[in-house]
This record gives structure tokens, sequence and C-alpha cells, in this order.
């Protein structure tokens, strides 16, 4: 029997992050990606073939996704070069197989409240305000290169701090260099 | 540089934007064989996710104190609409030509937006589509839509007569010699100036046909009832089944149906109760949620659902699971200055909810629309999970500036409730509004 509509959106719901996620190695423009996400989901109730399962939604949703950044990226003009195909189909069946689909809000907040100032700053101006790097390091006084760095550390640093969080309910973040 | 530094190194530029297409070919040849690094790259990406939404989170909880309320909604539901989703029920377009003839002006100004809140579209006579509009816009003949959950919207004819549309209103709207309106489902607010001798406003629905000289009335209407509640003055009711015609007047209330056996009469209106309370009973079939009954210990309850809760810029509907209670042909309840919303819930994790009241006066005009948030951290939940909570009046805030408070003796149409994060598994035992002193049972 196929998906109802209601399902075929929860569905979508529950995979958004790494939908988006997808979406964003491709375009690496967050407002792109979730236009890409939504657009999906518009065509995922549309398109009139019914999903039988979960599982080939999913797919079917994935391999949309890159086709539609993939169409972006040339619609734009921007340039930029996406990875090679076969790396981003691997990346979504490591995305498929992951049991959760991203970090939690929630948990994101806590760990970038135990954040340094300047460290959540970089992060403000890299992605709430979705500048690139080298406007903030323009805006940091800081060379490009220590940008990358620093952005790398924070990454690595929250993905500890959540991973901690969603498993023992603390919080801790370090983002100091090894 | 160690070539694991030189290839984060890499991957960082990489998502910025910079690398060459011969750089991105190294780059896709280390990750095909690094699982690691697609593990951090996609670990990468999930949090530049969540962090957008966070963004668009705090966006939200700190908007600019001076907007009007149809710019803070578009905050929140635009194209960046957080943890939303856009579905295909569009159904705007081209069924509104039908009313429209050359008899009617359709091109000249007939009504502008003093307020919105939420999605408010607009379709011409020859299928010209506007969506997301705003106060201040003027508009010609065609047909009006609130379209999300929580959306009202007061337009005003150029002799001051003024229409609330209610929300999940569809109603086809004309002026040449008189004013018609052809109201298809939902609910209308009307401040009816005297009209020109001879053209009485005329309210057509699927199952009667409202005649007004000059009044303030609200009428509701779905494909097969049609509820009128005059405030003053007198309006002229027919039912369409069989012609039959009521003279409806101050305080009175009067329903068309389809059938002709039941009573057609005006009766004399009184104001919802002051106390109300659900989800012990299966809800209305026009509320969004899915309920399930009481079994064991386990009371009975309400599960979200996909609810239109704003709209994109492109016009397509946005979703976010939420759950919506809605008085047809009559308000859920009436508030007094003490009242408080009495909430019980749970999620499948902690989750920030979000409580709209959309309210209008006692004479039925447009009273604004409130919202509150209700942080997770405020909360505890019991053993069995449900978490409570009471909330006054007060600390609602006004998502239309123009309408700063809940009116006195406001009388609530509907209440949407939804949860601040990805699908939370949202799910209501109780939702009521009453007095502050009422006793829990």
């Amino acid at each position: 029997m196929a998906l109802s509509q209601e399902i075929i959106v929860r569905v979508l719901f529950a995979a958004r992050s790494r939908l988006s996620a997808a979406a964003w190695l491709v375009v690496r423009d967050a407002q792109a990606a979730e236009d890409i996400f939504q657009n999906v989901s518009v065509k995922a109730l549309t398109k009139g073939v019914p999903f039988e399962q979960e599982a080939q939604l999913l797919s079917w949703a994935h391999v949309t996704v890159r086709h539609e950044a993939i169409d972006w990226l040339r619609r734009q003009r921007t340039g930029l070069v996406p990875l090679e195909v076969d790396v981003l189909e691997l990346l979504e069946a490591e995305w498929a197989a992951e049991p959760t689909s991203g970090p939690r809000v929630d948990a994101l907040r806590e760990c970038l409240e135990l954040a340094p100032a300047e460290g959540r700053r970089l992060l403000e101006l890299r992605y709430f305000e979705g500048r690139q790097c080298e406007e903030v390091a323009r805006a940091t006084g800081l060379g490009l290169e220590a940008v990358y760095q620093r952005l790398s550390r924070l990454h690595r640093a929250l993905k500890t701090c959540i991973e901690r969080r969603l498993t023992t309910d603390e919080a801790t973040f370090s983002s100091a260099p090894p | 540089m160690t070539t694991r530094a030189k290839h984060e190194h890499l991957l960082m530029r990489y998502l910025d934007g910079r690398l060459t297409e011969a750089e991105t070919r190294e780059l896709s040849a280390w990750l095909r064989e690094d699982a690691v690094a697609r593990a951090w790259l996609r670990d990468v990406a999930g949090q530049v996710v969540a962090l957008g939404d966070l963004a668009r989170e705090q966006r939200w909880q700190s908007p600019k104190p001076e907007v009007a309320g149809v710019e803070l909604i578009s905050a929140r539901f635009s194209r960046t609409a957080w943890l939303a989703l856009a579905a295909s029920v569009v159904v705007l377009g081209c069924a509104v030509a039908f009313w429209f003839d050359g008899r009617h002006g359709t091109s000249s100004v007939v009504v502008e937006i003093e307020d919105v809140t939420g999605a408010l579209n607009w379709t011409g006579p020859t299928g010209e589509l506007r969506t997301g509009l705003t106060r201040g816009q003027q508009l010609s003949a065609g047909m009006f839509e609130t379209a999300s959950e929580g959306a009202m919207a007061q337009l005003r004819f150029t002799d001051g007569t003024r229409v609330t549309l209610g929300n999940r209103t569809e109603v086809a709207l004309a002026e040449d010699r008189q004013k018609q309106l052809r109201l298809k489902a939902g609910l209308l607010a009307f401040e009816v100036l005297p009209q020109p001798p001879g053209r009485p406003l005329l309210v057509r629905t699927p199952t009667a046909m409202l005649e007004v000289l000059g009044t303030v009335f609200t009428v509701t209407a779905g494909a097969d009832q049609t509820t009128l509640n005059v405030e003053e003055g007198r309006v002229r009711l027919e039912r369409l089944t069989d012609g039959e015609v009521l003279d409806v007047t101050s305080q009175q209330t009067a329903v068309a149906t389809l059938g002709q056996t039941e009573r057609f009469q005006a009766s004399t209106g009184s104001a919802p109760p002051v106390r109300w309370r659900t989800f012990t009973q299966p809800p209305e079939a026009s509320w969004k949620g899915d309920w399930q009954p009481a079994s064991g210990a386990e009371p009975a309850f309400v599960r979200a659902v996909p609810c239109v809760a704003g709209q994109r810029e492109d016009g397509m509907p946005v979703y976010q699971l939420g759950i919506t209670a809605r008085g047809n042909g009559a308000h859920l309840v009436t508030l007094g200055p003490d009242s408080v919303l009495r909430l019980r819930w749970r999620t499948a994790q902690p989750a920030s909810l979000r409580v709209m009241l959309g309210v209008q006066k006692a004479d039925g005009r447009f009273g604004g629309n409130f919202e509150v948030r209700i942080p997770k951290e405020t909360t505890q939940p019991g053993k069995d999970g449900w978490r409570t909570a009471v909330i006054s009046l007060g600390e609602f805030r006004p998502l239309i500036q123009k309408h700063p408070a809940p009116p006195e003796r406001g009388q609530v149409s509907l209440i949407f409730i939804t949860s601040s994060t990805d699908d939370t598994e949202l799910q209501v035992a109780e939702l009521a509004i009453e007095p502050s002193g009422s006793t829990k049972n």
C-alpha cells in the first residue's frame, strides 16, 4: 500500500537534518539547502508515483536532493564545483545507515553556551550571518588560515560535546588545539 | 603540514567555496578512501543545518519590537521556515473565476488590507495569484483565502465597511453597484456601514443568502450549514434549499442548513462559556490532531499532525506538526481578566512549545492573535512523562501590534499548538481555558 501524505511528511521531517545537510554539502548555502529540502518535499507529495516503503522514499529523496543541489549550482553560476558524484553517493549511503539524523538543536544550544566567546562569535559570523571565511577573517582581525583552523577545531569540539550531551546528559566543551 | 592536516584544510576551503576543480578532484579522491573524513564532513554539515535552525529560533525569540504582526509572521514562516515542510495542497487557482462575470468591475480597487496575520492570498478573476499579502495593499475583486493555521485578515471597503476573515476562510468578493461576497468556507465578521437604498450588501454561502443594509454580524459557513450571529442591526437570511426568509436582529442567532426539516428560526444568542476543556472526547472533525482514547492509566490525548503553518514567498504552503482547536460557527470560550490556559502534554524528547490564540471581540470583530512560548526548561515531566503548564493571559504576546492585548470579553476562535523543534511526537492530553481559580477537575 502506498504511503499516505501524512506518513510522507513525517518521514521527510525525520530525515530533514540529513537531507538538508546533504544539500548543503553541494551548495554550501544554508538558505538554498533549506529551499532544496522543501522543494524535494513538495515533489514527494506531487510526483504522482506512490512510495511503497519509507526506505524507497528516503532513497528517492537523497537522489533528488543531490540533483536539485547540482542544478542550483549550475543556475547560480557560482563557479563552485561539487564533490564528485560517487563521493556524494557514498556520503548519502552512510547517512542513510546512521541511526540518528544529526545533532539535536537542544544539545547544540547547550554546547554553544559552553563554547568560548570568541568561538561563538566565529560560528555566528560564519553560519548565523552566512559570511564567507574571508569576511569572517576581516571582521575578527584573524588571518584566513587561522579562521579555517579555528572553525575546524570548533566543529570537532562541538561534535564531541554534542555526542557527550546526547549519551551522558552532560555537556563539556574543549576546542583547544591538540 | 601533515597529510591529514592538509586534507582537513582542503575540506574547510571546500566548505568555504574556494577550491579549484583540480583541488576538488583531489579532495574527492581522499574522501573516497577515508571513512573517518567522510564522517567528519557529514557531522559538520549536520552542525551547520542545526546552527541554521538555532539562528532562526533565536530570531523568532527576539523579534524586532516595532515590526507589525505580519512581519513577525513572515520572518518566522518565510522561505527559511524552520522545521517546516512545504507540501502540495495548494487549492488556490482557477476555481475563482466561477463567480465573476462581465457585470462586476474587476480592475478597480475594492478593498484595502487593514490587518493581516499569517498567510493571505488573493486570486483575481483572470487567475492572477498574489501570495503573502501585507497591510496597506489595495486589491480589486477576487478570491481571498487565509491559508494558514491562525491566519486572519481585516479588509476595508472604500466606504469604510469592514470584513474580517477568520482562519482557513475562502471568500470571493466584488463590488460594482453593490458589495457581493461568496463565502465558500470559513468565518466572516462584518461591520457594515449604511448601504445605499436598494443596494444591500449580499453574502452568499453554500446554504444561505444574507442581505445587509448596515449592521455588525458574523457568519460562518461550511458545505452544509451557515450560522449567523447578529450583534447589532438586522440581517435578512434566506435558506437556499426552500427560499424561506428570516429576519435576524440584534443578539440573535440563526442557522441555515441543507435540510428543510430543521427549524429555521432566530434565537437569542449567548456568549460562549468562560470555562472550556477538551480532549477527553474526540475533537470535532475540523480540528487538527489525531485523537487517541483513554486506555488503562493512559489518558485520552491528541497527537500532532501536519498543519499549514505559513506560506513561502512563492506561495507554497509550509507545514509544521501541530494541533488546532477551532470554533465552528461559535467560539470556543469567552476570556475573562483572570482566564488562564492550562495545558498537559508530552514529547518524545524535551522541547519548547508555542501556543497561539485567535481572538475576536464580543461583537464578532477581530480582536488579535496572541502567542506564548513555553520553554522546555520551565516544566518538569511527571513520572508518567506528562508536563503541565498554567499560563495567564498576560504572558501571551501580541502578533499584531494594533491589538496589543486580548479584548475584554474576547472570544477565542482558534488555538494552535506546535513544538519548536523537529517532530517531537507532541501529544496533548488536556487543553483548557478557564478562570484562574477553577479547580482542575
